[in-house]
């Protein structure tokens, strides 16, 4: 059961990482909780597990970090760079494709 | 937040093979984010010790948290994989290199204080300080330096003591065997630093002691760094805490 969750979730929290940060850049604890709110909590990835998936990204050049005053505490916030806006383009008409294929599946034969 | 479960997973994570840098950021990050949910749930009337489980539970479990790391090849020490390499042999091609740079600076140096400044060496009391001075770090401290970094790098890697003490040894008996000299150009004669590598049967004493000393004081230091670790982790295992990151 945890691996066919692991399956249906694979490449999944990268996707949302990078969707979100396409829109402003964002740090750790605040990507978290955007995730929480927009799937109303049916995605609920251990947060824990955000961190070595942004610096994962981050070495991979998908995303760049700096660090900044907010509140009177450092944090490190996430932006997208040019090759993560490609990746996320990417992985969106990849998941895109699955999700209509699925969808079609689930409709049945009848509705081909 | 630098508590129990932070320090047993930083430490398990760097004995795992984790890179220390990350590991540090990781811990950073995870203390923040920690705190962050702590003050949303507080701010919502949870009571304290109940938020600090929800905040746990939150953050996922430890081993998840692990895994998730190593399953990143780009987030693991290179020289935790190749501890051979790294510590082994590495030390010594970056002993020469550093033994090489240190001799073009001063040649460089007096080069330029000769053409620019006019100084004239062989009176001058402090250029003969400066050549004892380099002399006293190439042959004394630049071993000690190169071998003690060797040690403090591998236990900050949780690397076990074989293949440091192989570098260390390395280090230790090239840097006693290497000599250096400098001659200040004169009136008469231009200047010359001499270097080479070899030891005479008759004076084995000195390249022994250097030896000896280089490779004590950086074992020492490698086994200090792993007696206070253990220490801190001992007082820590002792102190009893409420919650743990495990569910």
């Amino acid at each position: 059961m945890t691996d066919a969750k692991a399956l249906l979730m694979s490449g999944v929290p990268e996707l949302l990482i990078l969707r979100l940060l396409a829109e402003r850049e964002m740090y750790g604890y605040e990507l978290a909780k955007t995730v929480r709110v927009l799937t109303r909590e049916a995605i609920s990835l251990g947060e824990g597990v955000l961190y070595p998936a942004l610096h994962s990204l981050e070495l991979s050049g998908l995303l760049r970090a700096r660090r900044r005053q907010a509140g009177g505490r450092t944090r490190v916030y996430y932006s997208l760079t040019a090759k993560g806006q490609r990746r996320l383009a990417y992985l969106t008409s990849r998941w895109r494709r699955i999700a209509t294929a699925v969808e079609a599946a689930l409709a049945g034969p009848s509705h081909a | 937040m630098r508590n129990l479960q932070l320090s047993a997973l930083t430490e398990r994570l760097l004995r795992a093979g984790a890179s220390p840098r990350g590991v540090r950021r990781v811990i950073g990050e995870l203390e923040d984010h920690f705190a962050d949910i702590l003050r949303e749930l507080e701010s919502q009337g949870v009571p304290p010790m109940e938020a600090r489980k929800q905040a746990c539970a939150r953050l996922g479990s430890e081993d998840v948290l692990v895994a998730s790391i190593l399953a990143k090849p780009e987030l693991m020490s290179w020289a935790h994989r190749r501890p051979a390499i790294a510590f082994g042999l590495l030390p010594l091609p970056a002993f020469t290199a550093s033994f090489v740079c240190s001799i073009i600076v001063l040649a460089v140096t007096s080069y330029c204080a000769q053409t620019w400044l006019h100084a004239v060496f062989v009176r001058s009391a402090g250029w003969h300080w400066v050549s004892r001075c380099f002399s006293l770090w190439n042959l004394w401290l630049l071993p000690m330096v190169m071998a003690i970094f060797c040690a403090y790098a591998a236990w900050r890697r949780r690397v076990p003591v074989l293949w440091p003490a192989v570098g260390i040894l390395i280090v230790g008996v090239i840097g006693s065997l290497t000599n250096v000299g400098v001659r200040w150009p004169t009136a008469t004669s231009r200047g010359a630093i001499d270097a080479g590598i070899g030891f005479g049967t008759a004076h084995l004493v000195r390249p022994l002691l250097r030896t000896a000393s280089t490779v004590a004081i950086a074992l020492l230091v490698y086994f200090g760094c792993w007696l206070s670790g253990r220490r801190k982790a001992e007082t820590l295992a002792n102190e009893t805490l409420p919650l743990t990151m495990q569910q």
